[in-house]
């Protein structure tokens, strides 16, 4: 049996999102036990997470401001930690992981007994380490993106190199909740007259991004709701005050009849189990529905189109520019799932909506209606098939055939020529600094040319390119060498210079992959020269 | 006789209520030490409205802390007054003749401002961010106390809190001789190599305290 330790401090979503890898490692060893360390507010929420044999928390608020407070004396903040971590530092553990990545867990995991340790963590020389390149791809290229062609919870299974699996229950539902959950859904749904009537929650918790819809909104989303046979809509609450004035505004609209559940942690569940979709902006609520399967429509501020919390195959994500066709994106979004005919005022937005879709055992946002940027869906699309392909081996062949088939030809062309132009000039680079290397080998005098030249090559890590995505992930397995002596550095370095080289040159075959054979010559002839390993 | 208490008698109020008068200074009204503190705690409504819990620096003979009790009551399910008092003998004569009987009335009764701040349960209640009220009369009195009060704050030197840390805590300052927590971080930060595995006990604990101090909150 072994015991294994996650440690999670991020936030709410990211804790909930454990569940996804707790079922898979359980499922690979059944009798192990896995414990959780997080923050003392999260413990309720840790407390539902199904297969965790044990929760410990840190009470990182008190200690925090215990510390930051001139009246109080830093003993009791010390003591504080101490007694937290009292039973995790007595302990053996088999595996320790840190889940949610962050600068706590990195130092505290190196503080503990462990055989093993997957993430990143602090080495005996103070430096940051990471146990394999996909936790070097988490830190040095994830971390970069504002959008991520592989989603976190993807990320952290390939990490633990365990498949991500949906088929498991992920949450702890209390029993008496659910039965009395089941009975008041069903009187709900009947009061449309049949107990196939869809129950649509609209949970009005503001997102974490900071976006809340505006009550006109949500206004015309229930009437259009509430007019048709088909659905039933509830107002989600979870206790704040502004959550509670605004569903009383609603109701008054709506003369006092609708049915607002104000839920806390324990009975969500038993309320999600039950919720044929919810609708709401990215918050802990959400994230449980997803991992719950309940069909999400999450809706996301457009100023930055970031990663969506959703990762349920086919839920909808709305990056909102135009407030105005919000609630039409909704009921779209509401009848394709479905397959009703809410009425739809706007059919022109320019609201992007994502449909989530699982593809090599992971999930990737695809956009299904809304302003198309090419370019950019492009370069996440190769970025996600490219760094796949280096963790797994395997070349996703159907989506670059599906890309040349279904791409415009000239925006097609746009792409790889600016691809190649981007790798011509890399390549360049990595060449000169494989030479400078060759002359640090013959003297160490040549030192000083070859940190320039690698400098040179880390520098196209700045830019938010296909080729800059590539050479961070270079320069974070040169930020893990862990050998101290300076040959063995080179040597070291050397190695991740040839193995950019072929990395590059998986890259460098998406562009004939990309490109029909006639446009090919239209490629070489509009890019000055031909890149050449 | 201590100096604080150098002129100290308990009268009979007109009503007949006990009020203590020390150093020339009644602590309550001499008419009607009810009526008053029905006043008081009535000037402190708003206050209490909002926050049911309170500090209230001066005890007096308690007439003022059962009214304000009276109002926590009538607007919180759960209340918590902490009575900061340091005369020792007032403290103990207002116990012998009338004592709370509502147990979510508590009072601390310590000499020196750094013992209140060296007790756990006394920091624990300020973190839960009580109104302050001051009873006037007694402030006066006990103004030098309740000023140092006011304006306390903890030594950061390690060597002045050590008394406080438990055995555990204590252990992850072997061998430490900087002066306080920052110093200890940045030491180690120094070396070469992390030999000792309590020390990354205490480079975490020092992320605690960045991110908070970054303003990053799990509440």
């Amino acid at each position: 049996m072994s015991n294994i330790l996650i440690t999670c401090f991020n936030s709410e979503h990211e804790l909930i999102s454990c569940a996804n890898i707790i079922g898979a490692m359980k499922e690979s060893d059944p009798n192990a036990n896995i414990d959780l360390v997080t923050n003392k507010a999260y413990a309720s929420l840790a407390n539902i997470i199904n297969g965790v044999s044990m929760v410990h928390t840190i009470d990182t608020e008190t200690v925090g401001s215990i510390f930051q407070n001139q009246l109080y004396s830093d003993a009791f903040a010390i003591n504080q930690f101490v007694e937290d971590i009292k039973i995790i530092s007595a302990k053996q553990w088999d595996q320790v992981i840190n889940y949610s990545n962050d600068e706590i867990s990195s130092y505290l995991i190196s503080a503990l007994n462990h055989k093993d340790i997957v993430g990143s963590f602090i080495n005996e020389r103070g430096s940051v380490t990471f146990s394999n390149d996909i936790a070097i791809y988490q830190n040095f290229v994830a971390t970069q993106q504002i959008k991520h062609p592989i989603d976190r919870v993807s990320i952290r299974s390939m990490m633990l190199g365990l498949p991500l699996k949906t088929d498991y229950i992920k949450v702890r539902t209390d029993e008496n909740y659910s039965v009395v959950a089941a009975q008041n859904f069903k009187r709900i749904r009947e009061m449309k007259g049949s107990a196939g009537t869809f129950v649509v929650g609209l949970n009005l918790e503001t997102g974490i991004d900071g976006y809340s819809l505006d009550i006109e909104t949500y206004a015309e989303l229930i009437e259009a709701i509430e007019e048709s046979n088909d659905y039933k809509v509830v107002l989600l609450l979870n206790g704040k005050n502004y959550q509670r004035s605004l569903a009383n505004e609603l109701n008054a609209k709506f003369d006092n009849s609708l049915i607002s559940i104000n839920i806390d942690i324990t009975a969500l569940p038993a309320v999600i189990g039950n919720l044929d979709a919810i609708v709401s902006t990215a918050n802990t609520t959400l994230a449980l529905s997803d991992i719950m399967e309940a069909k999400c429509i999450e809706l996301r501020k457009a100023e930055k189109i970031i990663t969506p919390m959703s990762t349920g195959e086919q839920n909808h994500v709305i990056y909102i520019n135009d407030e105005s066709s919000v609630s039409s994106d909704i009921l779209l979004s509401l009848n394709e799932e479905f397959g009703t005919e809410l009425p739809i005022d706007r059919l022109t937005s320019t609201n992007k909506v994502y449909q989530m879709v699982w593809e090599d055992g992971a999930p990737f946002a695809s956009q299904i209606r809304g302003d198309l940027d090419i370019q950019s869906e492009l370069q996440y699309h190769v970025s996600r098939a490219y760094f796949m392909q280096l963790f797994s081996n395997k070349k996703n062949q159907d989506l670059l055939n599906h890309l040349r088939e279904h791409t415009q030809e000239e925006e097609l062309q746009r792409f790889v020529i600016n691809l190649k132009s981007e790798l011509t000039s890399t390549v360049k680079l990595l060449l000169a600094a494989l030479r400078s290397i060759k002359g640090v080998k013959s003297s160490k005098n040549n030192l000083n040319s070859f940190i320039v030249a690698l400098d040179n090559l880390i520098q196209v890590g700045k830019s938010r390119s296909l080729a800059g995505d590539a050479v961070r992930f270079f320069e974070g397995k040169v930020e893990n060498i862990q050998t101290t002596d300076i040959d063995s550095n080179i040597k070291a370095i050397e190695d991740k210079l040839f193995e950019l080289k072929n990395e590059l040159q998986v890259m460098m075959g998406y562009m004939s992959d990309l490109t029909s054979s006639q446009n090919q010559a239209t490629v070489a002839n509009k890019t000055s020269k031909e890149v050449n390993i | 006789m201590d100096e604080r208490n150098s002129k100290y008698e308990l009268q009979a109020s007109r009503n007949g209520l006990t009020v203590p008068v020390i150093n020339g200074v009644y602590l309550h009204s001499i008419y009607n030490p009810v009526k008053e503190a029905e006043a008081f705690a009535k000037s402190q409504e708003n206050n209490l409205k909002i926050k049911n819990r309170a500090l209230v620096l001066g005890l007096g003979f308690g007439y003022h802390i059962e009214e304000m009790a009276k109002i926590l009551n009538k607007y919180h399910k759960d209340f918590e007054i902490v009575i900061m008092e340091p005369n020792r003998r007032l403290v103990e004569d207002f116990i012998d003749t009338r004592n709370f009987e509502d147990k979510n009335i508590k009072i601390i009764c310590k000499d020196k401002v750094k013992d209140l701040f060296e007790d756990i349960l006394f920091i624990e209640f300020l973190m839960r961010k009580p109104c302050l009220i001051k009873h006037d009369a007694s402030f006066i009195l006990e103004k030098e106390f309740f000023t140092r009060f006011l304006g306390y704050q903890a030594s950061k030197e390690v060597f002045h809190y050590k008394s406080l840390l438990t055995d555990q805590a204590k252990e992850l300052f072997q061998d430490k001789e900087e002066r306080t927590f920052e110093k200890v971080i940045g030491a180690i930060k120094e070396k070469q190599i992390i030999e000792d595995k309590k020390d990354f006990i205490l480079l975490a604990l020092d992320e605690i305290r960045k991110e908070h101090n970054k303003g990053k909150r799990y509440e």
